[in-house]
This record gives C-alpha cells, structure tokens and sequence, in this order.
C-alpha cells in the first residue's frame, strides 16, 4: 500500500492534466483547504466526482481509560464522513464488480466449487444429479420464492448476466402443465430441470428415476403422457427448445411453447398455469391500483385543508371528511363572510408567538440561574454551571447514579456533576440509603 | 455546500475561472482515482488520506425475507482525516 505524497500527486496530476506542477500543487492545497473550512462553516461539502463529505458530531460517552483503567469520559466531538461518489466507488471496486449478494440455501452441506456456467449445464443435462445432491449457493432471485437451483448454482463469481436463473421460469409452467401437479411450484421447479432435460433423451430409466421423485398418481399421469404420441413429441419438441436456451445461453423465457404444445393436458394443468403467473401478475395490478386510491385520497385531503376560503371542490371535498361543511352554505354568500376566521396560517403563527415567549422566559430563568451559581463551587472546564439543589434523593437497592441522571437531566453525561457536587469518591458504589444531593445545571452559554 | 458553491470558491481563491476550476478538479479527482486503482494510499497532510480497503465477505440475514445471504467481497475508498483537521475543527465549533 505504497503512500503518495502531495507533491508525488501535483506531478502525476500535472502530468495528466498538462497543468504546470506549481499549478497542480496550488491547486490540490486550495481544494483541500476550502473543503475544510467550508466543512466547518457548513457541514456539508460535495465534490462531483469525488464524493461527498460530512461534519459529524459524535455523542460524548464514559470509557475506561487504556493506560490507567480508570473510568473517563470521552468528549463529544465531531468527525467528517466521507461518502464516494458512485462512479468513483464502482471504479475502485470494479475488480469485484462481478460478484453479487446470494442467498445462502441452508440445506445442502456442500460449498459450490467455482464452477463456470458451461459446466454446470451440462451437469444439469446428466440425469445423475439429483436437485439434492449438491450446491450450496446459489443465485438470488427476486422473482421466484425458491432459492434452491442447485445444479445450475456457481459459486460466487458468476457474471451476473448468466441466464441460469431462468429456469425458474420455465420451470414453473412446464411443471404444472407435465405433471398436472397442484403443489407450490417452489418444490417441484428443481425438479422439473430434471424430468425436461431427461426426456429429451427419453430413455426409460430416466423417467423412472424422474418419477420416483414424484408421488406416486404424478408418475401414472407423466408416465401416461409420455405413452401418448402427441405430448411425447410436444415433450421433445418443448424440452429441445429449453435445451436449446440452456446450451445457447439465450434467456427467453419457455412459457409460450407449453401452454401452445400441450392441448391434450387436463384443465388442471392449464388452471395452475394460470394461476401461477396470472395469480401474481393480478397481484401486482392490485396493488398499484391500491396505492393510486391511497394516493389520491391523501392529495386530496392534503390539499383541500378545511379552511373558510370558499371553492366548490373543496365544500364537496369536506363531505366526506366530515368536517364544518354542515355549517356552510354550498352556495352564495360565501364572499361576504365577514367573520374572520382561524386560518393555517393564523395557527402556526400562534404556535410560533407562543415557543417565542416560552424561549423568553427559558432565557430569563437561565441568566437568572446564572448568577445564583456564583456562589457555589463550579467543576472546571465543565460545560454546564450548578446553581444550587435540585433534589435531595435516597439511594435504593440497583439504582445508579448514571440512571439516575438520565431520568432527572434527561443526559448520563451530567452524572459527573453529580459526583462533584456531592464529593462522591467512589461514584461506582454509593450505599443504599445514600442522600444524594442533585444539583441545579444550567449551560454556560 | 455543493458542488456548484465549492467550484466558485476555488475560482475565487485561486483566481481563475470557474470553468478552469471545474476543469481541475475533474483532474484532481481523476488523477486520485487512478492512483486508487493503483492500490497506493493519497495522503495530503493537514487534511487526511485516501484510501482502499477491502471489507471481506460476511453473512448477513435479510430482515425483511429472513433469509441468510452471503455479500461478497469489495473494495472501498475510505477517508482518514489527519488530527490537525480535527484539531482544528473543534477550535472552530462552539457546540455547548
């Protein structure tokens, strides 16, 4: 991790820009510089390109000192987080650009071993692999539920336009359609890799082992199916096409051609095929149609507040809301109201007279307490000044002092005023029964 | 501020046009990223240093599915600022 220096920077950054080197270094200390003041006038400075940095500030907290043990307490302070711009961050990672975020299948023990995409389709053509056998992890799918795929799971560094994760897709129609199974889709579509790449060859010990995974009326229908000469060529014809997809790499998605091939299927088949993608698709439409309704009745309410201001949109409106509308007219004399009614704006305007006055009187209590705290003994370089008792409070059993000062400061960093006032020696452990003298705080400013 | 305020301010501190300014600070900017890329470290005293970490790989649980997923390793740009800065941000700031 060799370090750059300024100066080794102003001369790739003049080389590269075909600035002088004066000019380059001018320039890398001015931006530099700017961005720290302007962080701590405004919190906030963003660079296109680069990024964007933040003046944080972090709560101070009670720590144990690392050379003495001794309880502490660390200041708050404030620190400057910087964010990288995306391009940028997406140029620095670009040696791991590949790699995506998997979910993990619990249930297979073997990790997946770097297979590459060519590999694993051709394992998944071999009718030995079982779906259980093997592969640990597998890709992510936002469509299906499922996450297991497991002969078609790479590891981890599969490009992420890898069409392995279509099968899903294809996978769910063909399965209700072959086998008329009314079962979730989930279980049975890594199955249904298999019983598609094993009939196209259409030996029969390979529907048999198909169909041992099946139960046991699945397999008299498939077997059924397979005896008919239409479906059994529909079969070929339909799993040529997945094979083509999968050893082409193309990622059309096969729902068409089984619904298209397979006529003689019983409704139950083309029921489930409906309900499968017709389920979800009237699903999503619901829900748009759900959140358009919502947004509609909260614009409207939003807008057309209940106000004196006269507009027949807005009188209808009210109806619904059931606000004063029963008082008011729908027509005429709205013109001529002439009792002045409370607006909004009226409102927030109190409400801000109102804080304003309190804030008076916050000060004046404040400047009072103030000079009260002259006469008592004030812990050095504290931010806060005692004025006096608060409350006199017994210490019971598991009470703390930290506790304590939360609950009457509302902060556990005025606990340490506490222990001053009080002379405490051992703030840790203060006998129960204890009368424990809570000072007046008030902030210096 | 923003980028547009920042430009402007180093306009005017360095004298030149803010089309010149912008112009060097995509050359800064590109000059750092390179430099990143390259795996080395860029340290501008008095304000901090930049640099590449790698977070490694970890498993996580999607709150909303529940489901454990592995994220895979990458590589950050990560900001160390120097103690003088810090130093001399709290002389700045008057937080009570």
């Amino acid at each position: 991790m060799p370090r750059i220096t300024l100066r080794d920077f102003a001369e790739a950054m003049s080389s590269r820009t075909k600035l002088t080197k004066s000019a380059s270094e001018s320039t890398l200390r001015a931006v530099f510089e700017l961005i720290g003041t302007h962080l701590y006038a405004d919190n906030y400075v963003k660079i296109k390109g680069l990024g964007v940095f933040k003046l944080l500030t972090v709560r101070g907290r009670e720590s144990v000192s690392v050379n003495t043990g001794e309880r502490i307490e660390i200041a708050s302070h404030s620190r400057i987080s910087f964010t990288p711009d995306k391009a940028l961050a997406e140029r620095i990672n670009k040696p791991f650009s590949s790699f995506q975020t998997v979910t993990i299948d619990d249930s297979s023990a073997v990790a997946s071993d770097g297979l590459t995409p060519t590999e694993t389709i051709s394992e998944a053509a071999s009718p030995e692999n079982t779906p259980f056998s093997d592969g640990a992890v597998s890709l992510s799918q936002p469509s299906a539920d499922q996450s297991a795929q497991p002969q078609t799971a790479p590891s981890v560094s599969v490009p992420p336009s890898s069409c392995l994760l279509q099968p899903a897709y294809d996978a769910i129609p063909v399965s209700t359609a072959y086998i008329g199974d009314d079962e979730a889709p989930e279980t049975d579509s890594a199955d249904v890799a298999q019983p598609h790449a094993s009939a196209e060859e259409q030996t029969s010990p390979d529907t048999v082992a198909v169909t041992d995974q099946l139960s046991p009326e699945d397999a008299s229908e498939q077997s059924a199916l397979d005896s008919q000469e239409d479906t059994s060529e529909a079969v070929s014809e339909s799993s040529d096409r997945d094979a083509g997809i999968q050893q082409d790499g193309s990622c059309e998605p096969n729902i068409p051609a089984p619904s298209e091939t397979i006529d003689d299927t019983s409704d139950d088949g083309q029921e489930a095929t409906l309900s499968a993608t017709g389920r979800r698709g009237w699903l999503i439409v619901l829900c748009i149609v759900l959140a358009g309704v919502c947004g509609y009745l909260l614009g409207y309410y939003r807008v057309f507040v209940p106000q004196a201001a006269s507009s027949s949109p807005s009188a209808q409106v009210q109806k619904p809301q059931a606000t004063s509308s029963p008082q008011r007219p729908k027509t005429g004399n709205l013109s001529k109201d002439t009792v002045k009614r409370a607006t909004h704006a009226d409102s927030v305007r109190l409400r801000m007279a109102a804080a304003q006055a309190d804030s008076v009187a916050l000060e004046k209590r404040k400047a009072q307490l103030r000079q009260e705290s002259r006469k008592y003994n004030q812990m050095p370089s504290a931010t806060h000044l005692i004025a006096g008792t608060y409350k006199v409070h017994t210490m019971k059993s598991g009470e703390s002092l930290i506790r304590l000062s939360k609950q009457i400061y509302g902060s556990k960093e005025m606990a340490k005023y506490v222990v001053f006032y009080n002379g405490l020696s051992n703030p840790d452990v203060v006998p129960v029964g204890t009368k424990v003298r809570f000072p007046l705080l008030v902030s210096k400013q | 501020m923003n980028n547009k305020e920042f430009v402007s301010a180093l306009a005017a501190r360095l004298g030149i046009a803010p089309k010149e300014a912008q112009k060097r600070i995509d050359g800064l900017v590109e000059t750092l990223a390179t430099q990143l890329e390259q795996g080395n470290e860029v340290a501008v005293s008095g304000f901090g240093t930049f640099e590449v970490k790698k977070r490694n790989e970890r498993v996580i649980v999607n709150p909303a599915s529940g489901k454990r997923m592995l994220v895979p390793p990458k590589l950050t740009v990560n900001f160390k600022e120097s103690s003088s800065l810090k130093t001399r941000g709290r002389a700045n700031t008057d937080n009570d």
